[in-house]
């Protein structure tokens, strides 16, 4: 039987499954006005790998994922979980020698794994836009800010350049850019890193996507500049009705931010659902780990708990649960056989054989 | 356990900065007029946003770079009046752990060697001894004597840094100054070198400076916090005082930014406007008075408010503290 049908079997019916999620999220988004026909993206089964001399690298491994419009969703790992690498794989930017060997990701109910790489162009910085970590390095040091946010509305828009040169001015002053006209000519070095975020958000909302994706937006940033950037995310995303899938190791802004939380581990999803419901009442071993070893959970000066041991070694392949090696409830099971997602309470999912 | 270690007075560090290569040389006030008092057994902690000076007042503090203005005395002593040879020794007494421990190992360097070597530099290396040594540090920072003859690409960010904190530990200082010490590893490795930081303070009886933005890490592990902005520290209290009875409104901000894992709790929430201003062009008066909420122009912008103590062992430097949280 090959797996994915074998994670067919073990996942409830999908559609039962969509309507609680939809269901749970009534209460928060009372401004979406459809609840069933809103879902933008839906990952089903995605599995992207690494083919090294070593070995397959599965960075991520049968991984589903829905995401409704105007809705707000985090995923949250260590480095080297494989968030990024399911946002690179969402716009089909996967560097070599990976690939993304299965699985579907429906934007907007079309299949942009069968895109090609002309229709995959329109799609990007148009209809799905990302911000990276570093400002620093995705801006080019060479061109004017405002001329590399024009470059991306003069490609996807038919627009003269100095129609397009008031719609990045525009932008400029919509993401708080002080005196947007002068700062239009200015280079990259000329500005903060917090500035430089703000031109990186002015960019991705130019030509204003459906969804933004942000991996890590905030980590190179000062807290003060970080909780002006993250506002301003949220502002935008209301003011032009985005769903925003936010990619963070930080479980502060996760709960600040996002409706539904999924943390991942080693490839795979372990926890998902509603984020008051997954930071309160975690399922997950390693969500229980992650949450009290943070220095706001203990007392001072007191010794903090940990998770002992590594993130495994991806090449391994090892049977079993991937967390299980750390894990404080591991039982013979755990180290044979993978535990399959379920889910114990209504839009709250796990992947552990204690809740089975 | 009250005697001073280590003592800054009124130190100020600026450099000469040429924005262009035809302007006039500018100069940067990157430590301005910094006094504090750090005692034996006790953990202080920097907060500040980056662009502060916390890293320049760290290198100071280790005579990395010398003050222009202002003493800091060890034990009493005036850094500037050592000799060689007596600053050989200070050396010794105080070690660093930096930041990324990717770029502060050498990569040709097998890790024994370089937890070694400051063993090596002050005296004390006949050959079997040096090894005992060696390895007695390795499996107190938790890592195996095995990997004596291994280089450190072939280690995890959170084992480098325990690379890093046995090299520091290798001459049994007295004083650690430790920059950023957990913020490039993940959160639950972060958990482990907390730890391990706090079970050798107790055991080897260290004094900690942490500098730290991350206030977080910084509330859990010092006992004193200091609070800088541009070059100047606005707040110095013990870490209670600073984070549930803070004076400044920077330290409102900076505490505020901080993203709460309670969700939908709703707190009075300060969002600072713009960025720290240029330290080439610090504003007059109060350094902070362009993005606080509660300034008024009239006096703020012109007289600059002085460190006092406003309440026992809690310093501000600010027009209004007092009236605004009593």
């Amino acid at each position: 039987m090959n797996p994915e049908a074998l994670m067919a079997n073990r996942l409830p019916d999908p559609r039962f499954r969509d309507i609680l999620i939809t269901n749970a999220h009534m209460e928060i988004q009372t401004h979406v006005q459809e609840p069933l026909v809103t879902k933008l993206l839906q990952l089903t089964s995605l599995s992207t790998h690494f083919t090294l001399p070593l070995g397959t690298l599965k960075v991520v491994d049968n991984l589903d994922l829905s995401l409704e419009k105007g809705e707000t969703l985090a995923i949250v790992g260590e480095s080297g979980c494989g968030k990024s690498m399911t946002a690179l794989s969402i716009m089909r930017l996967v560097p070599p020698p990976g690939s993304i060997v299965a699985g579907e990701i429906l934007f907007e109910g079309k299949d942009l794994r069968s895109f090609s790489d002309i229709e995959m162009q329109h799609v990007r910085g148009n209809k799905i836009s990302i911000i990276f970590q570093e400002p620093m390095t995705s801006l080019n040091p060479v061109f004017r800010i405002g001329d590399q946010i024009a470059e991306g509305i003069l490609l996807h828009r038919k627009l003269a350049k100095n129609e397009a040169r008031e719609i990045a001015v525009e932008m400029l002053n919509r993401v708080g850019i002080p005196s947007p006209s002068s700062r239009y000519n200015d280079y990259p070095h000329q500005l903060s890193g917090g500035m430089r975020q703000r031109i990186m958000i002015a960019m991705a909302l130019s030509c204003e996507p459906r969804l933004l994706i942000a991996d890590e937006p905030t980590t190179a940033l000062d807290v003060t500049i970080q909780a002006q950037i993250l506002e301003l995310i949220d502002d935008l995303k209301r003011e032009f009705g985005m769903s925003l899938l936010l990619i963070t190791h930080d479980l502060g802004v996760v709960a600040e931010r996002a409706h539904r939380t999924l943390i991942m581990y080693a490839g795979k999803i372990v926890e998902s659902g509603p984020t008051a419901q997954v930071l309160r009442y975690p399922l997950h071993p390693y969500t229980e780990g992650l949450l009290s070893s943070l220095p706001q959970r203990a007392k001072p000066g007191r010794p903090l708990s940990t998770i002992p041991g590594q993130v495994p070694n991806l090449l391994l392949n090892l049977p079993g649960c991937g967390f299980c090696d750390r894990c404080p409830h591991k039982d013979w099971k755990c180290s044979t056989e993978p535990p399959p997602l379920r889910e114990p309470n209504a839009g709250h999912f796990v992947r552990c054989w204690k809740h089975t | 356990m009250n005697k001073p270690l280590l003592e800054a007075r009124n130190i100020r560090k600026y450099f000469s900065v040429k924005p262009t290569p035809f302007a006039k040389a500018l100069s940067l006030k990157a430590v301005n007029g910094v006094s504090f008092r750090l005692n034996e057994g006790e953990t202080l902690g920097l907060a500040g946003e980056s662009g502060s000076g916390k890293s320049t007042l760290g290198k100071l503090l280790l005579r990395l770079l010398a003050p222009d203005e202002g003493e800091i005395l060890f034990r009493d002593r005036c850094l500037d009046t050592l000799s060689a040879r007596e600053l050989l020794s200070f050396r010794k007494e105080t070690q660093m752990i930096f930041q990324d421990p990717y770029s502060s190992l050498n990569p040709r360097m097998r890790v024994g060697d370089i937890i070694g070597e400051p063993i090596k530099i002050h005296g004390n290396s006949d050959s079997a001894g040096y090894r005992e040594q060696v390895n007695v540090l390795m499996k107190r920072v938790g890592l195996s004597e095995e990997y004596f003859s291994r280089y450190p690409h072939e280690f995890s960010g959170g084992q480098r840094q325990r690379i890093g904190i046995a090299r520091a530990l290798a001459v049994s200082p007295r004083l650690i100054i430790a920059d950023e010490p957990v913020s490039a590893l993940d959160v639950s490795i972060q958990a482990q070198i907390i730890n391990l930081l706090q079970e050798l303070k107790t055991e080897y009886k260290l004094s900690f400076l942490i500098i730290a933005h991350d206030l977080s890490v910084l509330h859990h592990m010092s006992d004193r916090i200091a609070v800088m902005y541009l070059g100047a520290i606005v707040e110095l209290g013990n870490t209670e005082q600073v984070f549930s009875r803070y004076l400044h409104p920077y330290t409102e901000a900076l505490l505020s930014a901080v993203p709460h894992l309670e969700v939908q709790e709703r707190r009075k929430r300060v969002i600072l406007k713009g960025d720290i201003p240029s330290p080439l062009a610090p504003p007059s008066g109060c350094p902070f008075h362009p993005r606080c909420p509660y300034a008024r122009p009239e006096i703020c912008a012109v007289i600059p408010p002085p460190l006092e103590e406003k309440r026992p062992g809690h310093l501000a430097a600010c027009h209004f503290s007092l009236k605004q949280t009593d």
